[in-house]
């Protein structure tokens, strides 16, 4: 009886041990894994259309978020990380082109267009209203006018 | 409001040469060639690489060929375009096996080996030596997209050049040369 609760008493022990011991792991590997989305949805996948490097499937990003893990286990950081692939890449790697040079371009380009787009809109309306109102001449007004009876 | 001598509004000169400006630069990037990929690593230096030689093993680093122009190729036996540049390759080797100052080394990139030797007893072994870059590591190193993909390195280990695409003898020709004169 004694014996079956000692073992009954060491099993239990080693259980938690083995638990407690295993969580903290479980939780790094856990933090890693969501590390991995982060940094891999912003990036792209070099040899992919439009994907990023999370969505792929092509071998070339498996092995990229292999690396990927392989610095998170190293204790780099997500920006050390992503500067490493754009080391490589250069910016086209990035899902989201920086907000520098060129790229400038292609983040405001479009509003501008459109502000200058709606500016030239109100510009031609406005002179459609003016060449409108040049044209009514008091002298000979519209047959409408004559006829409409005086108040 | 300011307006030119003709009494036309700056603001109006804007609506219309601002968007005008911007639908050419767009226009323009649509009329460049998509395949033509910038390359973070042009005037760097190589990345360094220990691979092993795909008959041998025996061990090929990037430092071995320091003082070197370094005609680095990429390739697979699964590249459609690498069996175009292979005959290419053979030809432009040929014609500095007897310069010492001109190396040529292939990568064989993410391809299974005795495919890639399966491939070069079809198509023609390469008259210098490829190293093994089974997961891709070195390729990635080198930012490399797609095959085939070739850098010329010069003498002072920097990255003078990457073609993506079938190599072209001509345009190899003339960078080499390039490459030789700095040296």
């Amino acid at each position: 009886m004694m014996y079956r609760f000692v073992a009954y008493l060491v099993f239990i022990t080693m259980l938690t041990v083995g638990g407690v011991n295993a969580a903290p792991q479980l939780k790094t590997e856990q933090a890693i894994d969501r590390n991995i989305r982060q940094i891999s949805e912003r990036l792209r996948c070099p040899v992919c259309q439009s994907e990023n490097l999370y969505d792929s499937k092509a071998p070339l990003a498996n092995e990229m978020r292999q690396i990927i893990r392989e610095q998170l286990s190293n204790g780099r950081t997500e920006e050390e990380i992503v500067s490493f692939f754009v080391a490589r890449y250069g910016t086209f790697v990035l899902q989201a082109p920086p907000k520098e040079g060129p790229q400038l371009l292609l983040w405001y380009g479009p509003l501008f267009l459109m502000i200058f787009a709606s500016l030239a809109l109100a510009w031609h309306l406005r002179r459609d209203d003016d060449e409108a109102v040049d044209e009514f001449d008091d002298d000979n007004p519209p047959e409408q006018i004559k006829e409409s009876p005086s108040t | 409001m300011s307006t030119t001598s003709s009494g036309f509004a700056y603001w109006k000169i804007a609506c219309i040469v601002f968007p005008a400006l911007l639908i050419g630069v767009f226009a323009y990037g649509l009329t460049r060639d998509a395949s033509h990929l910038p390359s973070a690593l042009v005037g760097k230096q190589a990345p360094p690489f220990s691979l092993g030689e795909l008959h041998n093993g025996e061990p090929i680093k990037r430092s071995d060929y320091d003082g070197k122009v370094l005609v680095l190729n990429f390739w697979a036996s699964w590249c459609g375009a690498c069996r175009t540049e292979h005959d290419t390759l053979i030809k432009l080797s040929d014609q500095f096996k007897d310069n010492a100052d001109v190396s040529f080394l292939g990568v064989n990139y993410r391809d299974r080996s005795e495919q890639a030797l399966k491939f070069l007893s079809q198509h023609g072994a390469f008259p210098y030596p490829s190293v093994v870059d089974a997961k891709g590591r070195t390729g990635i190193d080198f930012g490399v997209y797609g095959l085939p993909e070739t850098y010329f390195v010069g003498p002072d280990g920097r990255i003078a050049y990457r073609h993506i695409g079938a190599l072209d003898e001509s345009k190899a020709l003339k960078i080499i040369a390039t490459l030789r004169g700095r040296s």
